[in-house]
């Protein structure tokens, strides 16, 4: 729930009229050539919690971006996300366990080739002394404006 | 004299015994001289760290991150804790990382 389906021609139900309007032309998949990645971080600052996810410039024509990241509800309380680019429409959804985030152009008049960075704010509830583990990316996925799957690896 | 004999046993009983105290050694779990652990919630492991400058723990499967956390070591072990709830039920990779790359590498399934 919450996701946005790249792949098939199931609209889901739960997004928003600009998500629900998103044409479905996902289809092969694209490896990238190059050493080009994500890059994932997690910085705790004073009792908070902070997951940045940095898609630099590329040359992909990213037009469809989507990251799940689960977390430790009973340490964790999810606040807040902040997108860099706001020329490409961009959601999240809160579930109880997962947040989900990402892009998307409806029409492929925008791309993530200037690069994006999505940060998702946690107040950290109880002292947990280390950190590793309480926020988790499980899935993530890429499309282009062809409806290749874009692999980039997670650094 | 066999009475001072008794006497003497039994005062030499009664003296309070000397108990040798013995410290405990901290049981470190050096997860990473180990090829693959098998690791739980809040688990607690140690490591070596030999410079002070920031590292990082970085937890992945099939060179994808899924979780990290950086820090300022101290010198010699380190522990830290690993909270499982939001990673996959999977074999991942556990590494430790510096300015210098990869320093430490080792498998954890986690359950």
């Amino acid at each position: 729930m919450g996701d946005v389906n790249f792949s098939h021609s199931h609209e889901p139900s739960n997004l928003t009229t600009a998500a629900q309007s998103m044409s479905v032309r996902y289809s092969s998949t694209k490896n990238s050539s190059t050493e080009q990645s994500v890059v994932l971080d997690i910085v705790k600052e004073g009792d908070e919690l902070k997951l940045t996810i940095d898609i630099p410039n590329n040359t992909y024509n990213i037009t469809g971006s989507q990251f799940k990241i689960y977390f430790d509800n009973e340490k964790l309380v999810y606040l807040d996300s902040e997108v860099s680019d706001s020329s490409i429409d961009s959601f999240t959804t809160s579930r109880s366990r997962y947040i989900t985030i990402g892009s998307f152009s409806s029409d492929n008049s925008n791309t993530l080739n200037g690069g994006i960075t999505y940060t998702l704010n946690f107040n950290i509830t109880s002292d947990t002394g280390s950190t590793l583990g309480l926020l988790g990316l499980k899935f993530f996925e890429l499309v282009d404006t062809d409806g290749n799957k874009i692999n980039l690896k997670i650094k | 004299m066999r009475k001072y004999i008794i006497i003497f046993l039994i005062l030499v009983a009664c003296q309070p015994e000397e108990l040798m105290e013995v410290q405990p050694l901290p049981q470190y779990e050096m997860i990473f001289e180990e090829s693959k652990s098998s690791v739980t919630d809040g688990q607690e492991f140690s490591f070596e760290v030999v410079s002070e400058e920031e590292h990082q723990l970085v937890i992945s499967k099939d060179g994808s991150v899924i979780s990290k956390e950086s820090f300022l070591p101290t010198l010699d072990i380190n522990t830290k804790k690993i909270y499982t709830k939001s990673l996959p039920i999977d074999l991942l990779q556990l590494e430790l990382i510096n300015s210098n790359g990869v320093i430490k590498s080792t498998f954890i399934q986690i359950n």
